[in-house]
């Protein structure tokens, strides 16, 4: 095994992480190579003083500025649960709607004129205009007669 | 004393007092690693915030798989990238971040009439610098780094919380370790 090998190691080293027979070549090699073991002392340093760098707490009411946020999301969630709800009555309304003028549209034609085209405002229209129109005839009819 | 289990069902039940008591046992570590990353105490008040808030939205979800405290930590990982990036769409200095975590470890010395003064200082100058160092290294190291050598979690939790094997943990904590060596070396030698 070469210097490299054991440079690639330090960090598992360090941790504990090498099998006995590894560590005992590890710590074998470190003996012998100034190198390796200046290495490996400084890597266990740099851990050893991140370890002891001040613990930072969180500050003094925080729990109350996180439950105030989470109380006032709360209410924000039943807002648009309500919102939401009132929204999803609108659109089946609409739907029903919707689906009644699309039926007057496929049946009407076929009732005033079977010819006609264009929209259901227009076969409305069509339609409207028809019957006034063979209302009038009869009372040109009835007061021709 | 009721157990982290116990305080998520009750909180699943709509109980906020029982996540008052999760927030209360987890918010140093939640604000102690997010202080790790950004170096920045008003940043990390708000991201252990958004992390409690988060995790408060989205426990009826939380199967229990994982321990509370692992789901929790992975929560407070991905804030902590959030963060980052949108810090990096705004232009801070640095300096000024540390400066401010400078005043406030200045001011716990003040206030803890025991210490040693003088020593305390030059301590905590040594302990902004590696701050500092933390910070200028690429985000998934940052992440194991503070994990491993500043919270002290074990490798099997780190795979766990960052969903990654074991063998990733500790090739990206070699790379880490040696990368923020290198960094505190270059300054250093200034
Ligand atoms: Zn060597
Ligand atoms: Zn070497």
């Amino acid at each position: 095994m070469n210097c490299k090998n054991f440079c690639n190691q330090v960090s598992a080293y360090i941790d504990g992480l090498l099998t006995p027979a590894e560590k005992e070549l590890f710590e074998k090699h470190c003996a012998s190579c100034a190198g390796c073991a200046k290495e490996t002392a400084e890597l266990k340093n740099l851990r050893l003083s991140l370890l002891s760098l001040k613990k930072m707490p969180a500050r003094a009411g925080f729990e109350t500025s996180v439950m105030a946020k989470i109380e006032s999301g709360a209410g924000l969630a039943s807002f648009f649960e309500t919102f939401f709800r009132a929204a999803k009555a609108a659109v089946l309304v609409s739907l029903v709607v919707f689906g009644i003028i699309i039926a007057f549209d496929y049946f009407t034609p076929a009732v005033a004129q079977p010819t006609a085209s264009g929209g259901s405002i227009a076969a409305l229209n069509r339609y409207v205009l028809q019957s006034a129109a063979v209302n009038m005839s009869n009372e040109k009819l009835v007061t021709g007669r | 004393m009721l157990s982290d289990s116990e305080l998520v069902r009750f909180s699943k039940d709509g109980r906020l007092e029982a996540f008052e008591s999760l927030i209360t046992k987890y918010k140093d570590r939640v604000y102690n690693i997010a202080f790790s990353f950004c170096a920045n105490a008003a940043e990390s008040d708000d991201i252990a915030q958004s992390v409690f808030v988060k995790a408060y939205a989205n426990i009826g979800s939380f199967e229990e798989k994982a321990a509370f405290s692992t789901w929790l930590y992975r929560i407070t990982v991905n804030e902590c990238y959030t963060a980052l990036k949108k810090r990096r769409t705004n232009v801070l200095s640095l300096d000024a971040e540390i400066s401010n975590a400078e005043d406030i470890s200045l001011a716990d010395i003040l206030a803890d009439a025991k210490a040693d003064i003088e020593k305390a200082m030059v301590s905590s100058e040594t302990q902004n610098m590696m701050r500092k160092s933390i910070t200028e290294l690429p985000d998934k190291y940052r992440i194991i780094l503070t994990l491993r050598d500043i919270e002290d979690m074990s490798y099997e939790e780190i795979s766990r919380i960052m969903k990654i094997s074991q063998d990733k943990v500790k090739v990206w904590l070699f790379r880490a370790r040696n990368k923020l060596k290198q960094i505190i070396e270059k300054k250093e030698r200034k």
